[in-house]
């Protein structure tokens, strides 16, 4: 059963054991405009196992920054924290296994001329609510 | 003694569709949030009507000014009106251009093979 959208759930657990602020730096399903930071999106991702319900859910993490080694150095951070981590809880969802499906990926710059990269993180989890 | 065969092939055909599919829906939300980071800005309308849908199979799109504000946001694509005049000289937001769904576009579309290998990678049969 799903209560709290996955992506928010993520960060609010990023932001508990990083350096990163929720809303200060960093924000979930929201492209802040003007602002460095890190702006968490929820990609398309696979469909839930039909037998187990465990959850595919792949997560973008766009770094915003006029300074590309601060962007670059915040996204590194986010690499480190979830890739291959294993077997552990956020408020509403038990995460079996993190991984990058990828490296920072440059994605150019915004309008205001700062840098845009981006890291996909693919989460397998399971809703810790009961299922009734 | 004899030889069992499998056919796998309709379960693969099936999963590699909805990869493909995920593929396009990766690529799709990627335009959609470069070309948010990269539309002019002034009082947010034009950011506001862009959105992103699926069409039909493997068909996406994205688009803006859906909202009654189609003439205004292919004019600020543009930068110009259709016949070259009224040329947007000054924009209000520093460093805000034309173009800003087109370049997004043409920023991830070279990356497509990363996208779709991504995904094919997940094909389990």
């Amino acid at each position: 059963m799903l209560r709290n959208p996955i992506v928010q759930d993520i960060c609010r657990f990023l932001a508990d054991y990083s350096s990163l602020t929720m809303r200060e730096s960093l924000w979930a399903g929201e492209l802040k405009m003007g602002t460095n930071g890190i702006f968490a999106i929820a990609a398309p991702s696979e469909q839930p196992d039909k037998e187990t319900g465990i959850i595919y859910q792949s997560i973008e993490f766009w770094a915003r920054d006029k300074d590309t080694a601060r962007a670059f150095e915040r996204l590194s951070e986010i690499y480190n924290f979830f890739d291959r981590r294993h077997h552990y809880s956020t408020d509403n969802y038990y995460i079996h296994f993190s991984h990058c499906e990828g490296q920072i990926e440059d994605m150019d710059k915004d309008i205001e001329n700062a840098k845009l990269l981006k890291l996909s993180i693919r989460f397998i989890l399971m809703s810790e609510q009961a299922i009734s | 003694m004899g030889v069992r065969v499998e056919d796998k092939m309709p379960g693969f055909v099936r999963m590699n569709e909805a990869a493909m599919e995920r593929a396009l829906k990766r690529m799709r939300n990627d335009i959609f949030v470069l070309s948010q980071f990269k539309a002019p800005y002034e009082g947010g309308e034009l950011r506001a009507s862009g959105e992103q849908m699926q069409r039909g199979r493997l068909k996406h799109r994205v688009q803006y000014g859906a909202t009654g504000a189609q003439g205004y946001a292919s004019y600020q694509h543009r930068g110009m009106r259709r016949d070259g005049s009224r040329v947007v000289k000054r924009y209000t937001t520093a460093g805000t251009g034309k173009q800003f769904l087109a370049d997004s576009g043409k920023i991830i579309a070279p990356k497509s093979g990363q996208y779709f290998k991504r995904e094919a990678e997940s094909v389990r049969v």
